[in-house]
């Protein structure tokens, strides 16, 4: 059997983050304790409703996380949630009113909205 | 597998089988499936999904819950020539898929139609009032209609639920106009998160009764209900929200307030046309006088049942099992005041660790801790949330003495969180919503 190399960075054809995206990033690991090693996506759930997206600190690495090493942090995503989020760009949008995270194109990847649609709820 | 073929090797028995109905992912299936196994009542499974979450053979039918229509004759297909003494669906979701089966099977149950009321809330309150039986004042609002005209009658201060999502999910206190509209746009929020689409759905508006808060653990047969125990409330529920806290039994209420709340629940019972099984009531008692918050066709939610097993000889689901099969048993009898917590979720985000688990087991009087949520799940306060993360089990000479305990245990816990960071999705249709609250 070949053995594969198997990739361990996210490349910016996988996750593309944006300056202001990453300078919030960069702000949000630095305003915390020294456990914090970057910034965590993850996606949960499934089901009719489609699945679960996060953001939170990453404290560990786990052997499925591949990372993103931008200027002053690490983005991590485990392979499943990199399924999810390939061909995704992450923003950060503060108007005032509203200081979000904003990802575009987050279905890219696979299609539709994220929802199986199966029993209609999700339409 | 195909829905609707057996599943698991078949067990020869001389008794006649339970049917248990309900989802594989039931917290009830397992405790039931346990409670046979060591009353050795027979039990036919009937469930979906691929695995077997029990290791012991035994009889059992592969169904697809999500086509209701066909389940039922899927089930009834396959029970024909099996000699079934009665059907259990121990999940709210689930009751009315259990009285079609045994009706169609000619076996005692509850009606379809007395069923309705105990998972509709709108139309608990309507039956309950033309049956004379007191319930808080009560407005509908349809989501999809202008919603200023229709709460134009409302009275303050009042309590806006959703009426399809259950565990205090969405139930939100108003105390004026301005609020009331918060809060139903607020509930409208948690609907379209959760079924991500627009929410053509009602809400239910109902004037909040000041008072002490309680509920009834009940089993009825030939509707006749018998009080198995009344648990008080100790903290007031007087919102905004309304998750639960600490349940404790015996009840300190007088005892003649104690027999209005039997009786009560037994109008609701009858109001409704329910005539067996086990009932779960939540009542306020406001100056004596008591008033029907809900009354379900099922056994106390999450894990509270647990502390039956904790703290008598016989878990809630065997007893359940012996009333239902016609066995006749003594009631269950707390031997000392005990109670059960259930722990609040205090901030939103992503849980890293649980502090405090072991200190809280100490605190005297505590049978157990049980902490239901792991590192890297997400927390989520009520009223968006429905999850408690946790329960303390606690028992003592007293009712005092146990809130006592489970106060200190609670006190001893902390959910270490991560925050979550706002996030908002565009998809290619550049449809956004908001991935969490």
């Amino acid at each position: 059997m070949e053995q594969s190399d198997y990739q361990l960075d996210i490349s910016e054809s996988e996750i593309k983050v944006t300056e202001a995206a990453g300078d919030k990033m960069a702000e949000l690991i630095q305003s915390t304790d020294e456990e914090i090693k970057g910034i965590r996506v993850y996606v949960s759930g499934g089901g009719c409703g489609g699945m679960s997206y996060g953001m939170t600190y990453a404290d560990s690495q786990s052997d499925y996380d591949r990372v993103l090493n931008g200027n002053n942090f690490r983005l991590y995503a485990d392979v499943v949630a990199l399924q999810y989020l390939s061909g995704a760009e992450i923003d950060y949008v503060d108007d005032g009113i509203q200081a979000t995270f904003v990802f575009h194109n987050v279905f890219k990847s696979v299609g539709g909205t994220g929802a199986c649609g199966g029993c209609g709820a999700a339409q | 597998m195909a829905p609707g073929l057996p599943f698991f090797s078949l067990r020869s028995s001389s008794s006649t089988p339970v049917v248990l109905i309900a989802p594989t992912y039931s917290y009830r299936a397992s405790v039931y499936l346990s409670a046979a196994d060591r009353l050795d009542i027979p039990l036919i499974f009937v469930t979906d999904g691929d695995s077997e979450i029990s290791p012991k053979s035994r009889l059992g039918i592969r169904v697809d819950f999500s086509d209701f229509e066909s389940v039922v004759e899927s089930i009834n297909e396959q029970l024909k020539e099996e000699c079934v003494g009665t059907v259990i669906a121990p999940d709210e979701k689930f009751v009315e898929i259990g009285a079609r089966v045994a009706n169609r099977l000619g076996l005692p149950h509850n009606r379809v139609e007395s069923l309705r009321p105990s998972v509709d809330k709108f139309l608990a309150r309507r039956v309950l009032s033309q049956a004379n039986v007191p319930v808080p004042e009560y407005w509908m609002i349809e989501l999809d209609d202008e919603i200023e005209r229709q709460i134009q009658n409302v009275r303050f201060p009042c309590v806006a639920k959703p009426t399809n999502l259950s565990a205090s999910r969405g139930v939100i206190r108003a105390n004026s106009r301005s609020e009331l509209l918060e809060a139903i746009e607020r509930i409208r929020s948690i609907i379209l998160f959760e079924m991500r689409s627009d929410p053509a759905v009602k809400v239910l508006i109902e004037r909040f009764i000041s008072g002490s808060e309680h509920s009834l653990e009940g089993f009825l047969t030939d509707g006749q209900l018998e009080t198995i125990c009344i648990f008080d409330k100790p903290d007031p529920l007087d919102g905004p929200y309304f998750e639960e806290t600490c349940f404790v039994t015996p009840s300190m209420l007088d005892e003649k307030v104690q027999l209005n709340i039997h009786e009560s629940v037994s109008e609701a019972c009858r109001a409704y046309g329910l005539e067996m099984g086990p009932i779960h009531a939540e009542v306020r008692v406001s100056q004596s006088k008591v008033w029907i918050l809900e009354v379900a066709a099922r056994s106390i939610g999450g894990d509270c049942a647990r502390l039956f097993e904790l703290a008598t000889n016989s878990s809630l689901e065997e007893y359940i099992l012996r009333r239902s099969v016609g066995q006749s048993i003594k009631p269950l009898e707390f031997s000392r005041s005990c109670g059960v917590a259930m722990i609040p979720v205090a901030q939103n985000g992503i849980l890293r660790r649980v502090e405090g688990v072991i200190d809280a087991q100490s605190v005297d009087g505590v049978l157990d801790v049980r902490i239901d949520v792991r590192a890297g799940e997400k927390m989520i306060p009520w009223p968006e949330g429905s999850k408690y993360p946790g329960f303390i089990y606690a028992q003592a000479d007293s009712p005092v003495l146990v809130e006592h305990s489970l106060r200190e245990a609670l006190r001893q816990i902390r959910f270490v969180c991560m925050p979550e960071f706002p996030m908002t999705l565009k998809d290619p249709r550049e449809e956004q919503f908001s991935s969490s609250f």
